[in-house]
């Protein structure tokens, strides 16, 4: 309980600071202007939550799992060239790549000094290939419709990728996740409200759904079977391919939740609870 | 001459002797480390590490030239429950995989009385903080197998978000006390 209300909190603070942002993008006129509220939305509204639930780390941070908070921040500038970069695919792809590449390998670094190096390489390989897949999904999400249910599917991702860090051990990561989850929330909410959905958001969603995936993995003891679940389910929200329609979007956040569900489960089966 | 200069090495050798330190290596059978820390401001817990291991290097006539290095395992942390262990190795306190020792490296040694002052650097987390410890030493003598040993007590306090430790301070103090029982076996 004395958990939940402590994820509480962080979550708040991050869906605050991303409603604000993004419900003020609908009142801006310049592209521009929008773009970067966007961003500041995500990247910022994590920022808030990871900062009111660790507190502002140093920098460079001891503590690896802090590289989530910079790199929430590196996004804002990134996620703006890349929405910005409408027409130039290779850009866009440059521009996410340094983000998740340069997030992962600050995250895992002292797994590759204190663990056996293949096993820390295989999976900053998978949690790259959730990244990717991640930021391949969502821009057809975004490319399909401006309508913000069509990202349903990222939320109950999310919340699933929070509970299953909370039963792999660790409350904080699971915390993070709800920081994320919340922030997405809020963006979707806004979009709700009138603010359009940009795929500047994208490198900022992506990364840190990956970053966390692999701090629970490397750090915690989120089981492989949740993590890999976890990492393919941004996949499934590509089926049934097409034009987005109701009956289709539902079946796209059915696609994502079954095995997002499926990976809170094992995880709860094979970690203990936090309650001692 | 060549008699001279025996005779003068010899006379030599019990001040050489004297001179030199000894080293001890820390038993990690017979020591303890023992930790405490407040719960929800209604007792201290305790809890230990089970591995510990270290070399003190020790000089008789100046206990200023003598130097500590210890190091204890973070895996080894027992609280006697495998749930509450599992969790403080977790990011949320330890983060045993990023951080998989906790380190001590004396800087200065200074005698007080029968005892000892240890300053140095105590590094847990990551990060380092100078701090002093009374070494209360307890006694010396012969084991089992005719070895020398040695042995003695230090208590101190930390605060583990001076080592970036901040998870549940509502919950968990930020003072942490901790006890040490060393004995070292003169190698």
């Amino acid at each position: 309980m004395e958990i939940l209300k402590q994820t509480a909190i962080p979550a708040l603070v991050a869906f605050v600071v991303a409603a604000m942002a993004g419900i003020a993008a609908r009142w801006i006129a310049p592209r521009w202007a929008r773009l970067l509220l966007a961003v500041i939305a995500v990247g910022g509204g994590y920022a808030a939550g990871h900062a009111k639930a660790t507190g502002w780390p140093a920098f460079p941070p001891l503590d690896a799992t802090h590289w989530l908070l910079f790199s929430a921040c590196a996004s804002i500038p990134i996620g703006f060239a890349y929405g910005w970069s409408e027409q130039s695919w290779k850009l866009r792809g440059s521009y996410l790549v340094v983000l998740v590449a340069g997030t992962l390998a600050l995250l895992l670094k002292p797994r590759f000094q204190f663990g056996p190096v293949g096993e820390a390489s295989m999976g900053a390989a998978f949690a790259a290939i959730a990244a990717l897949l991640t930021a391949f999904s969502l821009q057809k999400a975004v490319q399909r419709t401006s309508k913000p249910w069509s990202l349903f599917w990222l939320l109950i991702l999310c919340g699933a990728t929070s509970a299953a860090l909370m039963l792999s051990g660790s409350a904080l990561l699971g915390q993070l996740a709800a920081v994320l989850a919340c922030t997405l929330f809020a963006s979707i909410l806004a979009a709700f409200l009138g603010s359009s959905l940009q795929s500047a958001v994208i490198p900022a969603t992506a990364t840190l759904f990956a970053g966390l995936l692999a701090a629970g993995y490397f750090y915690a003891e989120l089981p492989k079977s949740s993590g890999m679940l976890l990492m393919a389910a941004p996949g499934l929200a590509l089926l049934p391919p097409g034009e987005s329609t109701l009956r289709k979007e539902i079946i796209r956040f059915a696609m994502v939740a079954i095995p997002s569900t499926l990976a809170v489960f094992l995880a709860f089966r094979a970690s203990p609870s936090l309650e001692y | 001459m060549k008699k001279a200069f025996s005779l003068l090495a010899l006379s030599l050798l019990p001040i050489a002797s004297l001179q030199a330190a000894d080293t001890f290596e820390i038993d990690p059978v017979h020591s303890s480390v023992v930790f405490k820390i407040r719960h929800m401001n209604l007792t201290d817990f305790y809890g230990r590490f089970n591995e510990i291991s270290g070399t003190v290097n020790f000089d008789q006539a100046d206990a200023s030239k003598s130097t500590v290095s210890a190091e204890v395992k973070v895996d080894s942390v027992d609280t006697h429950n495998d749930k509450r262990n599992q969790h403080l190795k977790s990011p949320d306190f330890f983060n045993v995989k990023q951080f998989p020792t906790i380190t001590f490296k004396s800087t200065k040694v200074e005698k007080s009385g029968e005892d000892f002052k240890v300053t140095g650097d105590f590094t847990l987390h990551g990060v380092s903080k100078s701090i002093t410890v009374d070494f209360k030493k307890i006694g010396e003598g012969k084991g089992m197998q005719g070895e020398t040993r040695v042995g003695g007590v230090a208590e101190f306090t930390i605060k583990r978000t001076d080592h970036g430790m901040n998870f549940m301070t509502n919950a968990l103090g930020d003072e942490v006390g901790i006890t040490l029982g060393l004995e070292g076996v003169k190698k």
